[in-house]
């Protein structure tokens, strides 16, 4: 039977549970939670269920061992094991690397960060990005989707739809105004 | 520093989502190391990102799932301690590349004054640094496909105007 979905806020919490105390129960529960949406959205990036059952319990296994830096600031629980998953998975079936920032480098220029000044609520902002999602117009929402899982550029994307690129462009402007705008609601 | 030039929004959700090559990639990860509006905007995508992972249907675990997990749990990771700091001119992205020196990477002469350095080719993606000594001109030259700069010291120039450190074009 499937439980019903944890809060946001309540996953940040055992996150940061398990990263400040090693607490098992808290993992348990976490594992019970985003294992299965991990192998989900794997198999739904066309991943086999064998591939995806042992991604996603590699990314749990992350999640156990990075979670000293989860911070609950920069991000939702949600969010961070999406950003584990799709490492894994560009790792490990697309056989590339991903090129990521260093944010502990000297050469690292931190200016001032949009959210720099202000406490953001990220748990808060998971639940009205989700709502924002679902009351985008169709055709915003669907080169969105795309994006997300398709695993193509945008080019490719514009071409299997027969749109120009510069619609797709505009559409994603267009949705990613709508998402900033929910994201800013609330700080 | 004002960066007047920023990748595309689509460039951006692609690398965010994960759906961006891997030259591709790189290039937008060597122009996060520099800007900070970009970061932003990626941070923002990235939470649309989790959003929809949230929404997504979830599949099953195997009975035995959690129990293998939990087996391994308190074995040592073979992840390596993160080193000490590095000085180095080379943005951080960059380094697994050509390592933390730019006067030591393999650079191939081209023509007077210009060399390169192939980073990779990903399916229909190339990467490549390009170095130029001051007044050196790139020959006219045509592409098919896109094409992205961007500049890590110095500066240049083209048809459509002048760029500066940072700047992709």
């Amino acid at each position: 039977m499937e439980r019903p979905a944890l809060e946001a806020a309540r996953l940040n919490a055992l996150v940061v549970s398990v990263g400040r105390a090693r607490d098992r129960a808290a993992f348990k529960e976490l594992f019970d939670h985003f294992a299965p949406r991990v192998k989900g959205y794997l198999m739904r990036l066309g991943a086999g269920g064998a591939v995806a059952e042992d991604l996603a319990q590699e990314a749990m296994l992350t999640l156990w061992r990075k979670a000293e830096l989860f911070d609950p600031e920069k991000a939702s629980a949600s969010t961070w094991i999406f950003t584990i998953a799709r490492n894994l998975r560009i790792d490990a079936i697309r056989k590339e690397r991903r090129p990521e920032i260093d944010a502990n480098d000297p050469t690292f220029l931190p200016e001032a960060e949009r959210y720099a000044d202000e406490t953001m609520d990220w748990a808060q902002a998971e639940d009205r990005l989700k709502l924002a999602l679902a009351d985008l117009p169709r055709e915003q929402a669907q080169i969105i989707e795309l994006s997300f899982l398709a695993d193509k550029p945008h080019s490719a994307i514009a071409a299997e739809l027969g749109l120009p690129l510069g619609t797709v462009k505009s559409r994603i402007r267009l949705a990613m105004a709508r998402l900033r705008t929910a994201l800013g609601d609330g700080t | 520093m004002t960066i007047t030039h920023h990748p595309g929004e689509e460039l951006l959700l692609s690398y965010a989502l994960g759906a961006s090559s891997e030259p591709v990639a790189l290039l937008i990860a060597t122009h996060l190391s520099a800007c900070a509006t970009c970061r932003a905007a990626v941070s923002e995508m990235e939470a649309a990102g989790g959003a929809m992972f949230a929404r997504v249907a979830p599949a099953a675990m195997s009975d035995r799932a959690l129990q293998s997990v939990l087996s391994r749990l308190d074995v040592k990771s073979p992840e390596r301690a993160p080193g000490p700091a590095v000085q180095s001119d080379v943005p951080s992205p960059l380094r697994a590349y050509i390592g933390d020196d730019f006067e030591k990477a393999r650079w191939v002469p081209v023509a007077p004054g210009l060399a390169h350095l192939p980073l990779m080719t990903r399916g229909g993606a190339r990467a490549r640094l390009i170095r130029a000594r001051p007044g050196a001109g790139v020959a006219v030259h045509t592409h098919r496909g896109e094409e992205w700069t961007m500049v890590l010291t110095g500066s240049y120039h083209d048809e459509t105007g002048q760029y500066l450190p940072a700047n992709g074009g």
